[in-house]
């Protein structure tokens, strides 16, 4: 399942001098949430653009769905939903109306997919209101129903929790969950929020002036930044035992046939260690990992950190 | 295709731009029937025809043909046609076409009202079928003619007043030319007379009038040998339009959105 | 001289439509050819593709009666996929929330097995051992109730039943316990019938996990159980004023497998409050919680009243 559903390589974007994006390799997986992660400015909205071609790369290349994307827009496109930038309709029309275009020149997979878009984003059917007097939440909403409406396969959705309210933003959350995990779509996210990524993506790119920093797992970049001291000793029983009984923590995981990990960082590891040696156990390795995922990508980034 | 032509009437939903546009249509109908006294039926068509056509259809065509192109870029809605995907020289094609649908309209709308005013005043109707042909083909021509301008209009990217002026002085111009012996009166060829949309239109439009009174009469026979047979003036003019799609074609891919 | 411009016009209107006509069918050829290629892509296994068409073409209706098709076995497809996940879920549940606990459990068997264990130690880590072995026994019955709740086997059986006499019951049982654990208890329960369809097996599970909960994390010592009728729904409440949740971990507390502490061999399975909210939901209602750390916090039930 593991299949590329975008691939680009060395893609880049250059406006005169300025490198707008450099030669980005983004790899995102079928079935998969794929969160974009860069400051403002930081080329992810230019990538995205790029994708859907909106905007002409430099020079590189971009496949979807194994195809590349120039010369087969026409069949490549109506697979995707997008959001780029400001929700943008016509303003002396209703929600309803303007999907209805929408419907009339993309097609839509049901009858009823305008009443079931706007139901899924929380918006009225047939409402008189008309755009023009819709909130700046109502507008993100209108612009997510758009991009879901004909039931695509990928999402390519570009700071979607803009201008949401936090019971908005659980909202959308929760559904966009629930896209790929019921109905395994694939979906490229991106934000300048990176507590909203950690809590939507399953894999993440970070991208800082049009590079491309890091490409990983959550799980790995979690694993990678929890704080946990990690010891591989050579009984792993009595060393739980010792952990609960001298130290009264409970807060461990033995993991594989050697490895205990401990998420109680008050206890000093030195401690441990000679505890552990004073009651016959052989340590090989006491490994403490003291990042988080923001010092992280402070790192990453250069030490600017991202907002 | 028909449904990106049905897209584009719902756009403008709310928006009374076409009925004031087909309104306009009255005007010189109405206000012809009250101040001249004309009792033939060519004479009121070819009034209204002329008078509908190169003082209020051109400005109206290129004052819409200017919501609809903006109409994407104001309301940021471009992106959306795009990703859909529709290709940008389709969504030209289309716009151009209410454009010609529009003046088609219009045209016909003047007719229509002429010809009530007409058997009101128990006028005779002679050959309608005609009038209305010509009158039909002015609509054409006038969209063919009203097209070099709209392309400024486009190149000129959503200044709406600049739109404003480059559209009264392309009227005005055109409509001055017409007058002009030194333009009208050359042989088909590369020249102004030619290459100008309305005085082309004109010099086709002459040969259908049946002068009455001696001073009309010796323009018509001086007027005769400049006179554009229907397949040249359409040839000319729709030639011109081809260019001017082209041209936006151009703009439209050299764009980045 | 009109007739001829009669026959022109005759022409004109014939070419015109004969030119349309000839575009749609062409249109028409490329519908179709478009729709066998989708088809052939949900054939090799792409359910997520669907048949895009707008509602006033020719094909629309026969393009969503396809998509209606391949919708279903979408969902049946997903239906099987959830059966996997709760496999893969258990096979995570056994490696990490049944192994550190066993491996514990032998440290202390070992300890005492090798002579390790001082003679004062040697009651004292039988008794811990022996408090392990039930609390993983527990804990495996809580795991199997929630693989059985997530696989297609389980079934309810609702029925319109009293529900303020019924929980008066269930509380009955627990009266001894609180007053063993020197919980002071409030039980207001009107004297007035709330009828509701439930199955009374299901319900007497989910207000004991919840009171369960109280008397093993909350460390309260005061309990709360309300019982009213609001709108058209019955609500219970129980509460406690104990060490609370805080707000980071109240919105994940009904997720499967979620606990407060990062390590997993806490006491409980994290499983416990997933299954109750499960059960709720299968008897269409709705489950809340509300807290402040130190204060309270309350559990709130609804299910919808009958009639």
């Amino acid at each position: 399942m593991n299949e590329l559903i975008i691939e680009t390589k060395n893609l880049s974007k250059h406006y005169g001098e300025q490198k707008s994006v450099d030669n980005l390799n983004l790899h995102v997986k079928q079935g998969r949430i794929y969160g974009l992660l860069g400051r403002n400015g930081a080329g992810k909205t230019t990538t995205m653009k790029m994708l859907l071609n909106l905007s002409n790369p430099t020079s590189g290349e971009i496949s979807i769905f194994g195809e590349n994307i120039y010369g087969n827009e026409g069949k490549i496109l109506p697979r995707i939903g997008s959001l780029i930038e400001a929700p943008g309709f016509y303003p002396n029309l209703t929600g309803t109306e303007n999907l209805k275009i929408y419907a009339l020149l993309r097609g839509v997979s049901k009858r009823n997919a305008i009443e079931s878009a706007l139901e899924v984003v929380g918006l009225p059917y047939n409402d008189r209101k008309l755009f023009s007097q819709y909130s700046l939440g109502m507008k993100q909403r209108l612009a997510i129903a758009l991009a879901i409406m004909h039931d695509p396969e990928l999402l390519i959705l570009d700071e979607p929790i803009n201008g949401l309210d936090p019971i908005g933003i659980a909202e959308v959350r929760t559904f966009i969950r629930e896209l790929c995990e019921v109905k395994k779509k694939t979906i490229l996210i991106s934000s300048h929020i990176l507590s909203e990524i950690a809590l939507l993506a399953d894999d993440i790119g970070i991208i800082d002036h049009g590079i491309l920093l890091e490409e990983q797992s959550l799980s790995e970049l979690e694993d990678k930044n929890s704080k946990y001291i990690n010891f591989v000793v050579s009984d792993p029983a009595q060393a739980a035992r010792i952990l609960e009984k001298n130290f009264k923590t409970v807060n461990f995981i033995v993991e594989g046939n050697h490895s205990i990990r401990l998420y109680d960082d008050n206890l000093s590891v030195s401690l441990l260690n000679r505890t552990f040696i004073e009651n016959g156990l052989e340590v090989s390795e006491a490994h403490t990992c003291e990042d988080t995922l923001e010092d992280y990508f402070k790192r990453v980034t250069g030490g600017e950190g991202i907002a | 295709m028909p449904n990106l032509l049905y897209a584009e009437f719902i756009k403008f939903k709310r928006r009374k731009i076409f009925l004031f546009g087909i309104l306009a249509a009255l005007i010189f109908p109405v206000f012809n029937s009250a101040l001249l006294s004309e009792f033939n039926f060519a004479s009121i068509q070819s009034g209204v025809r002329e008078d509908n056509a190169f003082l209020l259809l051109m400005p109206m065509l290129i004052i819409l043909a200017a919501n609809l192109f903006f109409v994407e870029q104001d309301n940021n809605t471009l992106k959306n046609l795009l990703c859909i995907p529709i290709p940008p020289k389709k969504l030209v094609i289309v716009k151009l076409l209410v454009l010609l649908l529009f003046s088609i309209t219009f045209q016909i709308t003047g007719f229509a009202v002429s010809t009530v005013i007409a058997v009101i005043k128990n006028i005779p109707i002679v050959d309608p079928f005609f009038q209305f042909f010509l009158t039909v083909s002015t609509g054409i021509l006038i969209w063919a003619a009203a097209l070099p301008c709209i392309v400024l209009v486009i190149w000129f990217n959503k200044s709406y007043l600049l739109s404003i002026i480059i559209v009264f002085f392309y009227t005005l111009t055109n409509y001055v030319m017409h007058f002009s012996d030194a333009i009208m009166m050359q042989p088909i060829g590369l020249n102004a007379g030619t290459l100008m949309p309305v005085p082309m239109i004109f010099r086709w439009l002459y040969q259908f009038y049946k002068p009455a009174g001696d001073i009309q009469t010796a323009f018509y026979k001086r007027f005769s040998q400049y006179f554009a047979s229907t397949p040249i003036c359409f040839f000319v003019l729709l030639l011109e339009a081809f260019i001017c799609i082209y041209i936006m074609f151009r703009i439209y891919d050299n764009r980045e959105n | 001289m009109t007739l001829t411009y009669i026959l022109g016009l005759l022409l004109c209107v014939s070419l015109f439509l004969g030119g349309i006509s000839f575009a749609k069918l062409i249109s028409i050829r490329k519908q179709i050819q478009e729709m066998s290629e989708t088809l052939s892509d949900i054939g090799s296994g792409n359910g997520n593709r669907k048949i895009l068409a707008a509602s006033n073409e020719l094909t629309a209706e026969l393009s969503y009666k396809l998509n209606e098709i391949v919708y279903s076995y979408e969902e049946q497809i997903y239906k099987f996929r959830t059966a996997d996940e709760a496999n893969r879920q258990l096979m995570t549940s056994l490696s990490h929330d049944v192994r550190t606990p066993l491996t514990t459990l032998i440290g202390y068997l070992d300890a005492i097995h090798r002579g390790v264990a001082s003679p004062e130690d040697y009651e004292n880590y039988i008794e811990t051992a022996r408090l392990k072995a039930h609390d993983l026994k527990n804990y495996i019955d809580v795991l199997f109730d929630w693989f059985k709740l997530n696989s297609s086997e389980f079934t309810l059986y609702p029925q319109q039943i009293e529900l303020a006499e019924l929980t008066r019951n269930i509380l009955k049982n627990w009266v001894p316990i609180f007053e063993e654990k020197r919980i002071h208890f409030e039980i207001e329960i009107p004297e007035k019938p709330f009828l509701t369809n439930v199955d009374p097996d299901c319900y007497e599970r989910i207000i004991n996990n919840l009171v369960q909960n109280v008397i093993s994390h909350s460390q309260a010592s005061i309990i709360t159980i309300q019982m009213e009728k609001e709108e058209t729904n019955i609500v219970v409440r129980i509460k406690d004023n104990g060490i609370g949740i805080n707000e980071a971990d109240l919105q994940h507390i009904f997720e499967r497998l979620y606990k407060c502490d990062k390590g997993r061999s806490d006491k409980g399975s994290g499983l416990g409050l997933s299954i109750v909210r499960q059960l709720v939901e299968k008897m269409n209602g709705m489950i809340e919680a509300e807290s402040e750390p130190n204060h309270y916090t309350i559990f709130i039930v609804r299910f919808p009243a009958a009639n």
